[in-house]
């Protein structure tokens, strides 16, 4: 899920059943808010995932998908 | 048979998640979600056990319109944990019923729809799941006595455990041919009669004894319906414009009681067998 957070500001929690996995899950989130321009100012969102055994590389194409769903509407999407 | 067009016109309703099919059924496809995933309701059972949580519990609630009348759909992810029905998801359905109760005793006629695709009570809730699916059961049937309650089957989880039982107290029941409706689901079956008895990995067999065609066939639904939106919008429609049923279906035990004894148990069943002794009241 996610939603709109102060300016400057982005916060995300991961719920996964896997350990272990740290390092992969920066990785990919740091490539995914690599010159990602949601929110003004840069990114400034509240980010929930709950992976559902999905691999941290299929979790970034979903955000790209939310981040494509953004520009097409305002509010907050799931 | 279908031939490859027509596969192509039509609007697959069982490939859509709850939120989907929910849009296909409603006027304009416009609905109001009631504790909807950013409200946070999500199981507190799950994630002690290790299972990862889904921000509506695999339960969607929607307020909206069908032929221009309040409805309340709601709707079960079978993606999320089978469409298991925990402490959550099952209040959410229960709860949902009981407003609509309310809406009726104050003169609102809103009518409800129930998606089922749900293996039945989530394991790892156990007695709080039994507890929430024992609310669905009253709900359903105090809501009847004011309009029929629609339960649909479209597959491709189907429906089991618990909530068959539900399914069976819903005014009308409407499945397609991808649905499966039975108590105990295939696996179960197979654990305890043998795999001799009951393959369950056998999909003609089970879709043979518990698929849409053959409960549309025993009489057991009220409409048989193909795999399209529009086809399973029209069908509710036609549901909802008959009215409360004269006698509802779990009302009309006696009629049941009296095929099941017509029934030999020497004999080993046979699909055709079931439609004998549904369909025609023949003994075996």
């Amino acid at each position: 899920m996610l939603e709109p957070a102060p300016a400057g500001l982005t916060t995300v929690r991961i719920t996964t059943s896997v350990d272990g996995y740290g390092k992969v899950w920066q990785a990919q989130l740091d490539r995914v808010f690599k010159g990602t321009t949601v929110g003004p100012g840069g990114p400034a969102v509240a980010l929930e995932i709950n992976d559902f055994g999905a691999t941290p590389g299929v979790v970034g194409m979903r955000i790209a998908q939310v981040f494509g769903a953004l520009g097409a509407d305002a509010g907050a999407v799931s | 048979m279908t031939s490859a067009a027509a596969l192509l016109a039509r609007d697959s309703f069982v490939e859509l998640d709850a939120r989907g099919r929910i849009r296909a059924l409603f006027d304009g496809g416009r609905f109001r979600e009631l504790i909807d995933p950013f409200e946070r309701v999500t199981s507190p059972w799950l994630l002690r056990q290790g299972v990862v949580t889904q921000s509506d519990d695999g339960v969607v609630v929607a307020k909206g319109e069908i032929e221009g009348q309040p409805a309340v759909i709601l709707a079960i992810e079978g993606a999320f944990q089978g469409g298991s029905l925990g402490e959550v998801g099952g209040a959410k359905i229960a709860g949902a019923l009981e407003l609509a109760v309310q809406d009726n005793e104050r003169g609102i006629p809103t009518r409800a729809l129930i998606l089922f695709e749900t293996g039945g009570v989530r394991l790892q809730e156990a007695n709080l799941g039994l507890a929430a699916i024992a609310e669905i059961h009253s709900a359903i049937v105090d809501l009847r006595r004011h309009q029929p309650v629609i339960g649909i089957v479209a597959g491709t989880v189907g429906c089991f455990g618990g909530m068959s039982i539900a399914a069976g107290l819903c005014s009308y029941l409407v499945v397609t041919r991808e649905a499966r409706l039975g108590l105990n689901g295939p696996q179960v079956i197979e654990q305890e009669a043998g795999i001799a008895e009951y393959d369950s990995r056998d999909r003609p067999f089970i879709w043979s004894f518990t698929g849409g065609e053959q409960r549309a066939r025993t009489g057991l639904v009220d409409a048989f319906v193909g795999d399209d939106c529009q086809a399973l919008r029209d069908a509710v429609i036609a549901l909802l414009v008959r009215g409360r049923p004269e006698v509802e279906r779990s009302d009309a035990y006696d009629h049941y009681l009296d095929r099941l004894s017509r029934y030999d148990p020497v004999r080993q069943v046979t699909p055709e067998i079931v439609r004998q002794v549904y369909e025609r009241g023949e003994g075996t």
